[in-house]
């Protein structure tokens, strides 16, 4: 009897695992990643939330995720951020945790994505190296250069150049960078790589640029920018069309021409409307006296 | 022989009289019943606009490529419409066309409503009405959405001028002759009739300021059907990227004037009983006269199709072969015979232009009038020169939602509504003009 018992308790409880399983096999697979990005003024984590529809993985909006510094403790979250329509939560660290980025030799993060009821639960790390990235931008036989150099530092002081390091050169414009020189650039042994600056690119009204150089998602350092301000660009020359008197400008602005002629049409047929209102007021006038 | 003129001239006005003021004492329950019909349709209209503005231009089929839906083809069409005032009362008046003159008041009449009617549909249209007034405030003179604002508000003011002018000795009529009306009709007739004696001063500022604004209604009436042509030819679309647009609407505009004219020439001479004003004879002159306004803008139409098709260039030709084999083409070739081609080919025999057939023609021609402004409008937006990219599936079609048509339909309730009004109010045929002939061909005599 206890035998049966026993076989009938576990013919329920594996019923109910597979219940379980099967709940569990309902919630979306999900898939997280972490970039990081720095630059002189800013350090920013950035993640991508992707979960499995249909056999397929789309962006996922509004979903937690929660970025931690060094390990996955209370005392080490940073923020929890919320994935917009394209997936994508990005943060900006605050002055506390820009310190704390700035003095890491190595500096770990982790982003983590609870389970719920809809989708499976994830977590994504990323560590970041220190990194010497420097750029220098000369003008050498009327040829403009930018030179980028990478480097780190080791235990006692000393920098070591780091080659076979992929460097992008890029110009900032209103929309996004636009990328400049050879679209494949690595550091060399000695941790260097130069590009020719375009002579043809239009900058602001008095020629500035601002020139960008990344390493872009390298695997120690993350994504990494050094920019500068240069006066390398074609002065730009913007037109005020608005002030000018055209078809297009403000109305303030008409061309006189068509003032002219609309306000001269308007003025006359208007006038006649007038004079017949009038001529109305005078055939009532006749009316009175004869009566 | 000048006695026997006399006593034969006082027998004609009294008879004239009599026959033109008689529907403005008659039995008012056909009137009220048509009234409340027209009165259901606009309450119809004025509940699915409330949706509009309630929920925004969602409610309608619009979107971003069709953003000038039904709203605006109607728009065109009543403006269309109201140039038939400047056709009876200044081109046909000028040219002395002896004929015409039981038309005029009609025609004053359907160019009030339609232009009224026009200007509310055109504020339908937006999505924030209550900006309108930024229109007035900030409105650009280079635009020619102000052009139109302006051109609207002047043809309006000149039709009404037109209609009353021509009233005033006909209001004295009233005055003096309808004395068991109601009061406010009464006050009205007094107020309006102006003190008016019928002295040779008062007749003499009578034609010098209807004359005057005979000859200035042509232009502004060219103008205002012209001025929303380029509404579509400053837009760079096909379709309207055309020098031809201009004529093309408005002798268009004409041709369907001319056929509302006889539609309700046919509705009053029978509802009034004016068969002896309103006779065969002259819808034998009206279909005449629709043939050579059809041919006309039969010429513009080839015109405006001719050129983008021989060349098929690019959208251009795209948007040609929507209208000749696409989706449009059913709607485009029925316009075109039921609308155009065989209005002519009928007219042209003298017994289609008999009142029934006319009838039938006319209405024929206004549905073609009606869907060909459609045709301009909708096919074009569909076929902007930048393709359509990533965009729902109902950005790429245009079917008018029930709001549309039940504010479209409204429109079309609220210019007969006023058209009603008006002849109810007014002698519909000028009686002093008819008088004035009369006692013209007796002096002849």
């Amino acid at each position: 009897m206890k035998a049966i018992l026993k076989i009938f308790i576990g013919i329920i409880l594996f019923s109910c695992s597979g219940l379980n399983n099967l709940q569990a096999q309902n919630k979306a697979t999900t898939r997280v990643y972490i970039e990081h990005f720095k630059n002189r003024e800013t350090y920013q984590l950035s993640v991508r939330v992707i979960t499995k529809e249909d056999k397929r993985y789309l962006p996922t909006a509004g979903i937690e995720v929660e970025l931690y510094a060094s390990e996955i403790s209370s005392e080490n979250l940073l923020e929890t951020v919320l994935t917009t329509e394209n997936g994508t939560a990005t943060y900006t660290f605050n002055h506390e945790q820009f310190e704390y980025a700035e003095n890491a030799e190595v500096a770990q993060y982790f982003a983590v994505v609870n389970e719920n009821e809809k989708i499976k639960g994830k977590v994504a790390e990323i560590t970041i190296k220190k990194v010497n990235f420097t750029i220098r931008l000369a003008v050498e036989d009327s040829i403009k250069k930018v030179y980028a150099y990478v480097s780190e530092t080791d235990s006692i002081g000393n920098s070591i150049p780091k080659k076979g390091v992929e460097i992008k050169f890029l110009v900032d414009r209103p929309l996004s960078p636009l990328p400049v020189g050879e679209d494949y650039n690595v550091t060399n042994k000695e941790g260097r790589v130069s590009m020719e600056f375009p002579d043809d690119l239009p900058g602001d009204t008095e020629g500035h640029l601002k020139v960008m150089v990344r390493i872009i998602e390298n695997e120690d350092y993350g994504t990494v920018e050094v920019s500068e301000v240069v006066q390398w660009g074609i002065p730009m020359i913007i037109e005020d069309k608005a002030s000018k008197r055209s078809l297009w400008a403000s109305s303030a602005n008409a061309p006189i021409s068509l003032l002219i002629f609309i306000n001269s049409l308007i003025i006359a047929v208007w006038g006649i409307i007038v004079y017949i209102i009038y001529k109305i007021f005078q055939i009532r006038k006749l009316g009175r006296e004869q009566v | 022989m000048k006695d026997n003129n006399i006593s034969s001239n006082e027998a004609f006005n009294q008879k004239v009289e009599t026959d033109l003021l008689a529907h403005l004492i008659a039995d008012k329950k056909k009137f009220n019943f048509f009234l409340s019909i027209l009165i259901a349709i606009i309450l119809v209209g004025i509940f699915a606009y409330y949706r509009q503005v309630r929920y925004g231009l969602i409610v309608t089929s619009m979107r971003d490529y069709t953003s000038w839906g039904i709203y605006i083809s109607n728009f065109v069409f009543l403006v269309a419409i109201s140039l038939v005032g400047s056709l009876f009362s200044a081109i046909l008046k000028l040219a002395k066309v002896p004929w015409s003159t039981p038309l005029t008041r009609i025609s004053e009449i359907i160019a009030i409503g339609a232009i009224i009617c026009a200007s509310v549909i055109i504020i339908v249209d937006m999505g924030r009405p209550d900006r309108f007034i930024y229109v007035v405030i900030h409105g650009r003179i280079q635009s020619p959405i102000i052009w139109d604002v302006i051109i609207i508000s002047t043809y309006l003011t000149i039709s009404l001028l037109l209609l009353y002018i021509s009233l005033i000795p006909d209001l004295a009529i009233c005055r003096d002759k309808l004395t068991d009306v109601v009061g406010w009709k009464k006050w009205f007739y007094r107020v309006f009739s102006i003190n008016w004696k019928g002295t040779p001063e008062q007749y003499k500022l009578l034609h010098k300021i209807s004359y005057i604004l005979a000859v200035i209604v042509i232009p502004v009436a060219f103008a205002i059907h012209t001025v929303t042509s380029w509404l579509f030819s400053t837009t760079w679309r096909p379709g309207w990227d055309s020098t031809n647009l201009g004529p093309y609407f408005v002798s268009g505009a004409l041709m369907a004037g001319a056929a509302i004219i006889i539609v309700a020439m046919y509705f009053i001479r029978n509802t009034l009983n004016l068969k002896e004003y309103l006779t065969d004879k002259l819808f034998d002159h009206m279909g005449k006269l629709l043939v050579l306004l059809s041919l006309v803008y039969l010429y513009f139409n080839i015109n405006e199709y001719l050129g983008p098709a021989f060349k098929m260039v690019g959208v251009e030709g795209e948007h040609i072969i929507e209208l000749f084999f696409g989706a449009y083409a059913p709607m485009y070739w029925i316009v075109q015979i039921f609308g155009l081609i065989l209005p002519i080919v009928i007219l042209i025999f003298a017994w289609g232009r008999k009142p029934l057939p006319m009838l039938i023609i006319s209405i024929l021609v206004l549905l073609g009038a009606w869907f060909k402004r459609f045709l301009i409008v909708i096919p074009s937006l569909q076929h902007p020169y930048l393709p359509i990219q990533d965009v729902q599936d109902s950005y790429r079609h245009y079917i008018p939602s029930w709001e549309e048509w039940a504010i479209t339909f409204a429109s079309f309730a609220g210019c007969l509504l006023i058209i009603t009004f008006l002849i109810r109010l007014l002698p519909v045929i000028p009686i002093w003009e008819i008088q004035k002939e009369n006692e013209e061909k007796l002096q002849e005599s």
